[in-house]
C-alpha cells in the first residue's frame, strides 16, 4: 500500500448502489402505460424490483455501517498502477469508436504487455500484432464480419 | 509458436479493407460485396425473406450479399444503422412494415421518407383464427358478441402495432388484447386455449388448419383468396370494413435517401430480375404470400398510404400518444 | 449405409465447428447457425439439418470450456458452470472440470435425445398447456432462487439480481410497443443484450480483478487424469437423471432455454445432494455436473416445440425454423406426418453430435489447459481483447463494446465489494419474463385477482408448479445441509 493510493470503503459503494435504486424507482414513475391500466402497465415490475434494490442497498449499507464501528470493514485500496490501466483500457474503448479497430486493438496489447513488463518490447510487438491479426482474421474470414 | 511471416498477408488483407474503396462510379457498381441489414432476429419471417432474395439477388450482382442481423427495438436499430452508413448502395435494408409506426409511437424519428425503396417483394394476408370447437361460426357472430360483452372476448397480438393489435383496432369492437412474443405464440396461446382468438399472418396457421386444430372465421381481406376460396374474406361478409383494406405486412427492400440514381438503377434492375426468379417466386408462395412487385413511384405511394392507414389507427385505437397530424401524415 | 456415413461425416464437422464456436465468447450457437442457413441455401434440407445438429449440440458443450478455464462462459446456457467449474480450475483441476463438463454434457445430451425420440408427443401436450400465469409462477420461482449463488450476503445477492431485473427491462417495452426505460435515446431502445452483459460481467471484469488482487501465483494445472472416476460418476447418476429431466422440460417451453435449465437444475443439485464432494460454489463436482446434464438435455426439449408445434423453444430453434422454412419446410403439425424421415434425421445426427463432442472434448482439453497455462501477465491482456472482439461481433456493432465495457466495470466494482454477479445474469434473463407474463395475466384476467387463482387451482400444470415451488421454499427453510462449516 503506497502512499498515494486511494481507498474506499463499502459505505461508500452502498450509498452509490442505493443512490442507483433511487433513480430506477422514481424512472419508473415516468414509464408510458399505453393503453393499458395501472396494474398492468410497465412501471409495476421496475418499481417494486428498484423498490427491492432500494432496501437491499440499505440493508447492506447498514450492515456495512455497523462492520466499520466493529473494526472489520472491507476497505479497498487503489493503488495507481492499477487505475491507470483501467483509465488506459477506457481511453482504448474510446479510441476504438474513431482509429480502426486493429490498430487501436494492437496498440492497446502492446502497450498491455509493457505496462505489466510481461514481455520484452520485441517480443510484446510481435504478440500483440499476432493477436490480433489471427483473432481478426478468424472473426473475419470465417463469420463474415468485415472490419 | 507465432510466425510473424504468416500474419503479414492477413494484416495486408485487412488493411486493404480497411482503407476501404473508393467510392463507386455506377459503371462499377458493384465492385464489392454487399450488406443486406435484416433489423430482426434470425429466423423470423423477414430474416427468411431477406436470406431467399439475397441468395437469388447475388446471381443477378455477380457479387456476395451477405445478410447482417441488426435486431431491436421493433426494427429501428437495424433502419438506423442503414442510415449511419454511407449512401453509396452497398448497405440494403430488408424491412417490413413496421416502419410506419416508430415516429407515432416514439421508438424513433425513422419512417419510409428516410429511404428510398428497391422493390417491395410481397404482402402477407392476416386471417382470424379460432379454435374448431369454438362457439362462433362466422366472425358476424364473434363481432356481435363483443359488441354485446365489451373486453371479454380474449385476443391474442403481438402488442399493439402487430398484426393482431391492427386487426382488432379495424374491427373496431372491444376486445381483451392479451399480448404475446411472436406469431408463434400467439397460436399456441389459441391452441392451449388460453386466449379465445387471435389474427396472424396465413404461414403461422396454414398447417394447423390444414390438420383441423384452428379454424379461419375469416381472411382479413378484401377478397378471397385464390388458393382458399373456401375461406370468407372479411371485406365481403363485411362490407363496412372495406375502407381499412387491404392492410397487412408487406416486406420489400430499400436503401438510404440520397444513394445516387445510377446505382439505384442498378440495384432495381437486379433486385426486380432476382424477384422474378423461380425460385424465390415459389419460396414466396410456400410462404402463402402474394407478391408485389412494386417499384419506383408504386413503391412509394404504396408504403406512403400504408404509413397513414396505420399511423391513424394506432393513434384511434390509443395505442399511440403522438398524433400522425402533429407529424405531418394526412389521414386518407 | 453411404448416406449414413455422409451424415454422421457433416454431423462431426459441424460439431467440432460448434464446440469452436461455443468456446468462443461472443460467438454463439444462434450466430453459427444463421450463417449456415444462408451458406446451405443451395443444399438439400437433410445435409443442411445434419450440420446444424452437430453444431447446436458442439456449443452447448463447448460454452463450458472457458466457462472452466478463464471463468468467462462461451456462452449464456454456460453461465452456472463457472460456479463450480472455475474454482476446479483455480486448484489445478481445469483438465478434470472440462472432462466432468463433457462427460455430463453426453449424458444430458444423450437423456435429451431419447426424450425427443420417445416423449415427443406427451411432452408437446404439455408445453401448449402452460398458460401465462404458470409461465408468471415459474419465472418468479426462478428468481427467488437468488439464495442459492448468495455468497455471503442474500441482501447484496437481492441487490444485483433486481439491477439486473431493471436493466434487462431497459428498450422497447414488447406490450405497449413503446421504449421504455430509454431516457429519450435512439440507442437504449436496443435494450441490453445478453452476451454482451456476460462477457463484461464474467470476462473483463475477472481479468480486472485478477489484476487489482495481483496474484501473480501461477496456477499449473493438472493434466493427468480427465476423465472422472467411474465410482464417481456413478454416485452422480441419479443426480444426472434429475437434472436431465429438469433440462428435457425447461427446454420444451416456449422461450425458455438452457441458461434457465441449468441455473433450476443447480439450485436442485445444492438442495438435493447431502454430501457433495467439496461444497458447492467451491468446486464441487455435483455443481458442475448439474449445470451441464442439464443445458444438453435442453436441447433434446426445445427440438419438441419446433417439430411438433414450430415454436421455437430457444434461440436456436428459432433459426433452425427459418432454415426449414427455407427449404420448403415448415415445422408444425404437419411435419411429423408429411415428412417422418426428417424426425428420424434429426435425432440420428443430435445423437451422433453427442459421441463426436464427447471425442472431440476429450481431445482438445490438453490444448486448452496448454493455452491457459500460459503465465497470467501476458494471457489477461489477449483475454481483455477477446471480450472487445467478442462483444463486437454480435451486432459488429461498437456500442456492444462500450456496453461490455460498461458492465466489466459495474462487474469489477461488484467483486470489489463482495457483491455476486450470478445473481444479476439470471436477473437480466428472467426480468423480461416475469415482466412479460405478469401482465400477460393480469391482462387476461381484468386484473381480477380472485379469476387468476381460480384459474391456477383449476389447472393441473399450475398446480404442479405451485408444488414445485412449495417443495422447494420447504427445503429452503430447513437448515441448508451442504454448508457444513
Amino acid at each position: 500500500m503506497s502512499a498515494t493510493s486511494y481507498k474506499s470503503g463499502n459505505v461508500g459503494a452502498n450509498i452509490a448502489f442505493l443512490l442507483v435504486g433511487v433513480f430506477f424507482f422514481v424512472s419508473s414513475f415516468f414509464i408510458d402505460r399505453g393503453i393499458y391500466p395501472i396494474w398492468s402497465s410497465g412501471m409495476i415490475v421496475p418499481a417494486l424490483l428498484s423498490a427491492v434494490m432500494i432496501g437491499s442497498a440499505a440493508h447492506s449499507l447498514a450492515q456495512a455501517i455497523k462492520a466499520r464501528r466493529a473494526g472489520g470493514a472491507i476497505e479497498r485500496t487503489f493503488e495507481p498502477r492499477v487505475m491507470g490501466y483501467i483509465a488506459a483500457f477506457l481511453v482504448y474503448i474510446g479510441a476504438l469508436f474513431v482509429v480502426p479497430f486493429w490498430l487501436a486493438s494492437s496498440i492497446f496489447l502492446l502497450f498491455s504487455f509493457l505496462y505489466w513488463k510481461s514481455l520484452s518490447l520485441v517480443n510484446a510487438i510481435v504478440v500483440s500484432v499476432a493477436v490480433v491479426a489471427l483473432s481478426m482474421t478468424l472473426f473475419a474470414k470465417v463469420f463474415y464480419i468485415v472490419f | 509458436m507465432y510466425k510473424p511471416i504468416s500474419i503479414l498477408p492477413a494484416l495486408f488483407s485487412i488493411a486493404a479493407i480497411m482503407a476501404g474503396a473508393a467510392p463507386a462510379t455506377a459503371q462499377e457498381f458493384p465492385e464489392r460485396a454487399l450488406t443486406a441489414i435484416v433489423p430482426f432476429a434470425p429466423g423470423g419471417s423477414t430474416d427468411i425473406m431477406a436470406r431467399s432474395i439475397a441468395a437469388v439477388a447475388e446471381a443477378q450482382l455477380k457479387q456476395n450479399v451477405i445478410v447482417k442481423n441488426v435486431a431491436g427495438g421493433n426494427g429501428s436499430i437495424g433502419a438506423k444503422e442503414v442510415q449511419d452508413k454511407r449512401p453509396d448502395g452497398y448497405t440494403v435494408l430488408v424491412a417490413a412494415e413496421n416502419l410506419a409506426t416508430y415516429r407515432v409511437m416514439g421508438v424513433s424519428q425513422l419512417s419510409f421518407a428516410d429511404f428510398e425503396p428497391i422493390i417491395l417483394l410481397a404482402r402477407e394476408v392476416p386471417v382470424l383464427v379460432t379454435t374448431p370447437d369454438s362457439r362462433w361460426k362466422t366472425v358476424n357472430d364473434l363481432i356481435k358478441e363483443t359488441k354485446e360483452k365489451p373486453d371479454q372476448v380474449k385476443i391474442a397480438t403481438t402488442g399493439p402495432t402487430g398484426i393482431s393489435g391492427i386487426v382488432a383496432t379495424i374491427l373496431g369492437t372491444k376486445f381483451n388484447m392479451v399480448p404475446f412474443k411472436s406469431a408463434g405464440e400467439i397460436v399456441t396461446a389459441v391452441l392451449g386455449g388460453h386466449t379465445d382468438v387471435a389474427t396472424v399472418g396465413l404461414i403461422a396457421a396454414a398447417d394447423y388448419v390444414k390438420a383441423g386444430k384452428l379454424k379461419v372465421l375469416a381472411v382479413v381481406d378484401g377478397k378471397a383468396l385464390p388458393a382458399h376460396p373456401e375461406w370468407p374474406a372479411l371485406g365481403q361478409v363485411m362490407p363496412e370494413y372495406n375502407k381499412q383494406l387491404p392492410w397487412g405486412p408487406f416486406y420489400g427492400v430499400w436503401v438510404k435517401k440520397g444513394t445516387p440514381a445510377p446505382i439505384v438503377a442498378k440495384l432495381k434492375d437486379a433486385f426486380s430480375k432476382a424477384a422474378a426468379d423461380p425460385k424465390f417466386v415459389e419460396s414466396v408462395t410456400k410462404k402463402e404470400m402474394l407478391p408485389l412487385n412494386l417499384m419506383g413511384k408504386d413503391a412509394v405511394d404504396y408504403a406512403d398510404a400504408f404509413s397513414s392507414k396505420t399511423a391513424w389507427l394506432l393513434y384511434d385505437g390509443g395505442a399511440a400518444k403522438t398524433s400522425p397530424a402533429d407529424l405531418g401524415i394526412a389521414r386518407r | 449405409m453411404e448416406y449414413w456415413i455422409y451424415i454422421a461425416a457433416l454431423t462431426a464437422a459441424g460439431t467440432l465447428t460448434g464446440i469452436l464456436v461455443g468456446a468462443i465468447p461472443g460467438l454463439s450457437a444462434t450466430m453459427a447457425v444463421a450463417i449456415l442457413v444462408s451458406l446451405t441455401y443451395g443444399w438439400d434440407v437433410t445435409t443442411a439439418l445434419a450440420v446444424i445438429m452437430g453444431i447446436y449440440q458442439g456449443a452447448v458443450f463447448g460454452g463450458s470450456i472457458t466457462a472452466c478455464l478463464i471463468n468467462i462462459p462461451g456462452a449464456p446456457s454456460s453461465v452456472i458452470t463457472t460456479l463450480d467449474g472455475y474454482p476446479m480450475a483455480k486448484r489445478g483441476e481445469g483438465g478434470a472440470a472440462i472432462g466432468w463438463a463433457c462427460t455430463e454434457s453426453f449424458i444430458g445430451g444423450l437423456i435429451g435425445v431419447l426424450a425427443l425420440w420417445i416423449g415427443t408427443p406427451l411432452i408437446a401436450r404439455v408445453a401448449v398447456g402452460f398458460a401465462p400465469q404458470d409461465y408468471f409462477l415459474l419465472a418468479v420461482f426462478g428468481i427467488l432462487l437468488v439464495g442459492s449463488f448468495a455468497e455471503g450476503s442474500f441482501g447484496k445477492a437481492m441487490f444485483t439480481a433486481s439491477l439486473g431485473v431493471v436493466l434487462g427491462l431497459i428498450g422497447l417495452d414488447l406490450i405497449t410497443g413503446m421504449p421504455r426505460l430509454a431516457f429519450g435515446s435512439d440507442i437504449l431502445v436496443k435494450g441490453v443484450d445478453l452476451v454482451t452483459a456476460i462477457l463484461g460481467l464474467f470476462g473483463l471484469s475477472e481479468v480486472l480483478f485478477q489484476l487489482y488482487q495481483n496474484s501473480s501465483a501461477h496456477i499449473i494445472q493438472k493434466v493427468g487424469r480427465l476423465f472422472p472416476p467411474m465410482n464417481q460418476l456413478i454416485r452422480c447418476l441419479p443426480l444426472t437423471l434429475r437434472t436431465s429431466a429438469i433440462g428435457i422440460l425447461i427446454g420444451a417451453l416456449p422461450g425458455v432455454g438452457g441458461p434457465i435449465a441449468s441455473t433450476l437444475a443447480y439450485d436442485h443439485a445444492k438442495r438435493t445432494v447431502r454430501e457433495p464432494s467439496r461444497p458447492f460454489g467451491e468446486g464441487a463436482y455435483e455443481g458442475v455436473v448439474a449445470s451441464e446434464s442439464a443445458n444438453n438435455a435442453a436441447i433434446g426439449g426445445a427440438i419438441i416445440p419446433m417439430l411438433t408445434l414450430g415454436i421455437p423453444g430457444d434461440a436456436v430453434t428459432a433459426v433452425i425454423i427459418g432454415a426449414f422454412q427455407i427449404h420448403g419446410l415448415r415445422p408444425g403439425p404437419m411435419l411429423m406426418t408429411e415428412t417422418p424421415h426428417l424426425f428420424n434425421l434429426i435425432v440420428v445426427s443430435l445423437l451422433l453430435a453427442t459421441f463426436f463432442f464427447l471425442i472431440f472434448g476429450f481431445l482438445l482439453i490438453k490444448p486448452f489447459i496448454k493455452l491457459v497455462s500460459i503465465p497470467q501477465n501476458i494471457l489477461l491482456p489477449p483475454i481483455i481483447f477477446v471480450t472487445v472482439i467478442g462483444a463486437y461481433a454480435i451486432n459488429s456493432s461498437m456500442l456492444d463494446v462500450a456496453w461490455m465495457s460498461f458492465f466489466g466495470l459495474l462487474g469489477f466494482v461488484f467483486k470489489l465489494y463482495k457483491f455476486p454477479i450470478p445473481p444479476m445474469v439470471l436477473g437480466l434473463v428472467l426480468g423480461p419474463l416475469i415482466d412479460e407474463t405478469f401482465r400477460r395475466t393480469m391482462i387476461s384476467y381484468h386484473g381480477n385477482p380472485i379469476d387468476i387463482l381460480g384459474a391456477i387451482v383449476a389447472s393441473p400444470i399450475s398446480l404442479s408448479v405451485v408444488a414445485l415451488m412449495g417443495v422447494t421454499f420447504f427445503l429452503m427453510l430447513r437448515k441448508p445441509r451442504n454448508s457444513k462449516a
